[in-house]
């Protein structure tokens, strides 16, 4: 025993960086911002040469962007919740119909909110970011538009802002946030106290995006076995329902290797499943859930991810020395 | 009539017994509920930094303490709707009593002692109906069940009692819930109140939110030595509507002063304020949101002064001028001044409350 922290005494513990850090870092972190930058800028470039919601260059360009965002958007932590920055790349879902109505509102001739940058930024979340364009370019109540009417102009805004949306919180996690997770326990460095914390808030937000999944990607147009809602799908009026959820469960399988490669070796095989079942559900909408059989292919897939969460949360928690909280859960 | 060995016995055990105070029990400085890896549950006490000093198992998921005002003894309650109290010496964490909940009435995790110490009171609801009652137990008695009185309210959560009266302020929360359950089931009409009564029930003084805050539910409480109190509160409407979270009340004091952040701060929030704690010698006062991840502080005339992020974090105690929290991802953390300036990791999940001896 005193040998042992004679050992651990002789570690140059703060100078040695976290490996599962580095890993998450560099293998997602850092090529999913490089990547959604790219994709952003395009989209930008895409509603600037042919704003039009025919325009294949633009429809193309946007899919792209969502497959970019699906890539770190289980990064919550850091410069995508600062600033609102998650809600306005992505606001959904909208329980409460918000964007509907708030795009209606905004799409008036002479509206100065399409005319200027900075009252653009003061609109509702809602009608920012990848699903207000999303709303503009797929839903038959927007999507009319010609290119001298305020929805060109809504496309054309909404796209710069979500490119400099995308472009702050790269550069955050550059300048910034990459350092401070790296230095987590350092005396300096008052957000992680100890290596631990760093790896905790990437767990937790592993789980978070797992949770998101089954509660709301599945569970919202699942409903309730008399009311199923498929209107309430993510991407239902883009019909890409079925592959933002496979492209999450893969962004997921990344962070869950990047942090524990050789540890999770039944999480790795639950992944596996999972994202086999996904891919033969055979309903880019969602729709399906108003049939049976639909609806039990769903249900599979959530309780599928269900048990894979769990044995992810057991075996991530003991592979990275972290602990799952009760408090944010079910406080008192 | 005392039986003749019980006398002796009693008489030989004060006599061979010196008195123990709380110094004599390792000193502890605080008491804190957490679920271990295993997924078990228990109580610790731990010192002014942190280490553990004991552990004792708990049958069930716990959630606050209090201690006894003079000698080593504390008691740690059940989360709501609690079957159980445990009464431990804090020297040795030794179980010493077990509380068991009356026939239809369910604990709701938090309690107080009289000012001699010989009565705990226990916040309950009469579970068919979630009427407030304060449980009274008397310690010499081996800790039985003496009565209760009404606590002014539905479902009262923290009790407290202010410092050198006999007085108990009370947080009636006013949610129902199902008898066995945390389903709530009266958020549209609930009415929440902080009551001052006597420990024969004597309502002394009852402070109310303004009606439209009505489902502002006022659950936790902190005291400064004058007997001012803080309140947090959770919200259960909807939260972008969330009012402050953390309200200033005295006895006769009229309407409650409410307390909030700047609004991108205080949206962060939630609308969820899981703990208190005053600190500071009450000149400041922490509200923690787990929900948020964050820990918010106010000087005690209401001014926002800064925001600590921690995730899930949610226990806060004083520690002079320093502020402890803990967190359900087993951190114990001190700061002064926004700052963190030491902290200990076990692994385990700390639950909603810490609580300073």
């Amino acid at each position: 025993m005193r040998l042992l922290i004679a050992a651990l005494c002789l570690l140059p513990l703060p100078l040695r960086a976290d490996p599962a850090i580095d890993r998450v870092l560099d293998d997602v972190v850092t090529p999913g911002f490089t990547s959604f930058v790219a994709a952003t800028d395009a989209l930008e470039r895409a509603a600037q040469a042919d704003c039009r919601a025919s325009s294949d260059g633009l429809r193309g360009a946007w899919n792209a962007a969502m497959d970019a965002w699906l890539s770190v958007a289980d990064l919550r932590f850091g410069p995508l919740e600062d600033d609102a920055r998650r809600q306005i790349i992505a606001y959904w879902p909208d329980k409460s119909g918000h964007r509907t109505k708030a795009l209606a509102r905004l799409l008036t001739p002479g509206n100065p909110g399409l005319a200027d940058a900075g009252l653009f930024r003061q609109q509702p979340v809602s009608v920012r970011g990848l699903y207000g364009i999303e709303a503009m370019i797929y839903d038959p109540r927007f999507n009319g538009y010609g290119p001298d009417d305020p929805g060109c102009a809504l496309v054309r805004m909404a796209a710069a802002d979500l490119d400099e949306t995308a472009r702050a919180a790269a550069e955050a996690w550059d300048t910034d946030f990459a350092a401070t997770l790296r230095t987590a326990g350092d005396g300096a460095n008052a957000r992680f106290l100890d290596e631990i914390e760093a790896r905790q808030v990437v767990f937790t937000a592993l789980l978070a995006s797992i949770q998101f999944d089954i509660n709301e990607r599945i569970g919202l147009p699942i409903g309730t076995v008399e009311t199923p809602r498929p209107l309430r799908a993510e991407g239902r009026l883009s019909g890409r329902a079925q592959r933002n959820l496979e492209l999450a469960l893969a962004a997921h399988e990344r962070l869950a290797m990047a942090l524990a490669p050789d540890d999770a070796l039944m999480t790795a095989e639950d992944f596996e499943r999972v994202r086999f079942m996904a891919g033969k559900l055979d309903d880019p909408d969602f729709s399906g859930v108003e049939t049976p059989t639909g609806r039990f292919r769903l249900e599979a897939v959530q309780t599928a991810l269900t048990l894979l969460r769990t044995v992810a949360n057991e075996e991530l928690s003991a592979a990275l020395g972290v602990t799952m909280g009760l408090n944010a859960l079910d406080g008192d | 009539m005392t039986s003749r060995r019980q006398f002796l016995g009693t008489a030989l055990a004060a006599a061979a017994l010196p008195r123990l105070g709380w110094a004599d029990a390792g000193d502890p400085a605080f008491l804190a509920a957490a679920q271990d890896p295993d997924g078990s549950y228990s109580l610790f006490g731990l010192s002014a930094s942190g280490a553990d000093l004991f552990r004792v198992p708990l049958p069930a998921r716990g959630h606050a303490a209090t201690a006894h005002p003079e000698v080593p003894e504390a008691v740690a309650f059940a989360r709501r709707p609690g079957t159980y109290a445990l009464v431990l010496n804090c020297a040795t964490g030794r179980v010493i009593a077990r509380l068991t909940a009356a026939p239809g009435r369910e604990f709701n995790g938090h309690g107080a002692y009289s000012m001699d110490g010989d009565t705990l009171y226990t916040s309950e609801v009469v579970a068919l109906t979630g009427e407030g009652r304060i449980a009274l137990w008397s310690r010499s008695d081996g800790y039985r069940r003496i009565g209760e009185v009404a606590s002014g309210g539905i479902g009262p959560h923290e009790i407290r009692r202010l410092p050198g009266t006999e007085m108990l302020v009370v947080a009636n929360g006013g949610i129902r819930t199902g008898p066995g359950d945390r389903e709530k089931l009266n958020l549209d009409t609930m009415a929440p109140n902080l009551t001052y009564l006597m420990p024969d029930g004597t309502v002394e003084d009852q402070a109310r939110l303004a009606p439209e805050w009505h489902r502002a539910s006022i659950r936790h409480l902190a005291l400064d030595a004058f007997g001012n109190v803080a309140f947090a509160m959770q919200w259960e409407g909807p939260v972008e509507e969330a009012p402050a979270l953390l309200g200033f009340h005295g006895l006769h004091g009229g309407a409650p002063r409410l307390a909030r952040a700047p609004d991108d701060l205080h949206r962060a929030m939630q609308g969820y304020a899981g703990s208190i704690a005053a600190f500071e010698a009450g000149g400041k006062v922490a509200i923690s949101s787990p929900k948020g991840g964050r820990v918010q502080v106010f000087d005690s005339d209401g001014t926002f002064a800064h925001e600590i992020l921690r995730a899930d974090v949610c226990g806060l105690a004083p520690l002079g001028d320093r502020l402890v929290m803990t967190d359900g991802h087993g951190a114990f953390v001190v700061t002064e001044g926004g700052v963190p300036v030491g902290h200990t990791r076990a692994p385990r999940a700390w639950d909603n409350h810490i609580v300073a001896l």
